[in-house]
């Protein structure tokens, strides 16, 4: 954990650094913050789902008598409750050691916590598609460079060419940069966009749950 | 005299070796190579949008930031190719796994050295040096800078790892200070206070990976400075090694 928050300090330190000694709007800050939150804070299973289908863990999961959706959300939320505010932590602390004026609007709470679900369902979506991959640390660095991109998390969707318009179309917006935004002090109605994805990939994966089991138990694995 | 000539003999097939074992598997070899030349290149292109809005951040511009990061890129995958065992040295040493290498009869440091490539570090290196190719730099200057940078990164890293030998654990904190020390060193340096300022140029010492090697090809000026930080470095590196080898217990032993 203090390696992780180490870390976290560092890409604080930087991105602080960077915004700060520009002439940028006051929300840029704030956004950051929380952006840096959401993004470092949320844990990332895909991969662990993937080897426990190769050790035959997954069988023993889906055996439970509890929906392994939910058990395995339930393992995701503990986690991500514990290193959010953590990571809010330290970046409120980078932000009064370098003197910058940032804050965070009381619907954080709300826009960040649908952030990390939709998040959840998309880790989830992630690894059901790839189970059948022979690259896995390729993989891992092209989901983590979509997540920057599309999550926009460096560099708000405003300085995008178009105010990136077209990158708001897609559901990694929805994941990172509309709840940062909302904390920021955006719109609050914006965070119904995130929902509506949330709902997209329920039914999503209640159709793909079922085809990846399959072609798991095809391969002997559940 | 005869293990250091034994070694320069077993280095080249050594590199081979380590090679072929990470080409075992060509598809995930390419893949990983690939992988860093598109995340590379993407990062490149924020950084792009970034300084479209941002022309300048005290005197740092876009041309400037892709040097950099290919100085520092081109350093880190050229430790990971050709001395990528550094950053398994402290997993040898807590595991204990250290002893069974220790009775080699080529001289133990650049042997364990080069214990590991990772393909990775060769996507790193690669890219770098495409965008070197496409910037159009002086290549005597872009080399020297290149293995000047390396040279530091090498002594910073074996002097961490060498911790291990003395007993503490830091083989979780690895990874940890290369992805902090890219971050550094990757980022307009003008930013920073002049307190951080001071510290990536000393004890965390990121401005010699990108910014300063990048500054030594532009101006051709620099180099001696930058080999005479990497040689430090790495002699400090080296004497953490060898005084924590003499002291070195392994775990269970």
């Amino acid at each position: 954990m203090a390696l992780y928050l180490g870390y976290t300090l560092i890409v604080y330190v930087v991105l602080f650094s960077l915004w700060g000694s520009l002439e940028a709007p006051p929300w840029v800050l704030g956004y950051l913050w929380a952006a840096e939150a959401l993004y470092m804070g949320v844990p990332r299973f895909w991969s662990q789902l993937h080897q426990e289908a190769r050790m035959g863990e997954l069988a023993l999961r889906l055996a439970l008598p509890y929906p392994f959706v939910l058990l395995r959300f339930q393992r995701y939320l503990a986690t991500a409750l514990l290193q959010v505010p953590w990571v809010v932590a330290v970046g409120g602390a980078v932000i009064w050691a370098l003197g910058l004026p940032a804050s965070l609007s009381l619907w954080s709470l709300p826009a960040l916590t649908l952030g990390l679900i939709l998040n959840f369902l998309l880790e989830l979506t992630f690894a059901l598609l790839t189970f059948r991959s022979t690259s896995p640390i390729a993989l891992g660095v092209l989901l983590e460079m979509l997540r920057l991109l599309g999550g926009a998390v460096v560099l708000p969707l405003e300085f995008w060419p178009g105010s990136g318009a077209l990158l708001l179309l897609q559901p990694l917006a929805a994941t990172f940069y509309l709840p940062a935004r909302v904390a920021a002090g955006g719109e609050p109605v914006w965070l119904l966009v995130t929902l509506g994805w949330i709902l997209v990939f329920l039914g999503l994966l209640a159709r793909l749950f079922p085809r990846a089991l399959a072609a798991l138990s095809e391969r002997g694995e559940v | 005299m005869e293990a250091w000539s034994r070694w320069f003999r077993v280095w080249p097939p050594l590199l081979r070796s380590r090679f072929l074992e990470a080409w075992q598997e060509p598809l995930g070899f390419w893949a990983s190579v690939l992988a860093r030349v598109v995340n590379n290149s993407l990062w490149l292109l924020v950084f792009y949008l970034f300084f479209l809005r941002f022309p300048e951040v005290r005197g740092f511009r876009f041309e400037d930031l892709v040097l950099t990061w290919a100085m520092a890129f081109g350093a880190f995958g050229l430790l990971q190719t050709l001395w990528g065992g550094v950053l398994g040295l402290a997993r040898l040493a807590e595991t204990g796994e250290l002893e069974v290498h220790l009775p080699v009869p080529v001289p133990l440091l650049p042997y364990l050295l080069s214990l590991r490539l990772q393909p990775t570090g060769l996507g790193d290196l690669l890219w770098s040096l495409s965008v070197l190719a496409l910037l159009g730099v002086n290549w005597f200057y872009a080399l020297c800078a290149l293995v000047g940078a390396s040279l530091v990164a090498l002594g910073f890293f074996l002097a961490l790892a060498s911790t291990s030998l003395w007993g503490l654990k830091v083989q979780n904190l690895l990874p940890v200070a290369y992805a902090g020390l890219v971050q550094f060193a990757t980022w307009p340096p003008s930013v920073y206070k002049p307190t951080i300022k001071v510290l990536l140029l000393s004890l965390i010492p990121a401005f010699w990976l990108g910014p300063l090697p990048a500054r030594a090809v532009v101006e051709g000026s620099g180099l001696a400075a930058l080999w005479g930080f990497g040689l430090g470095f790495l002699i400090l590196g080296s004497l953490a090694f060898w005084l924590g080898l003499r002291r070195y217990i392994a775990p269970g032993g």
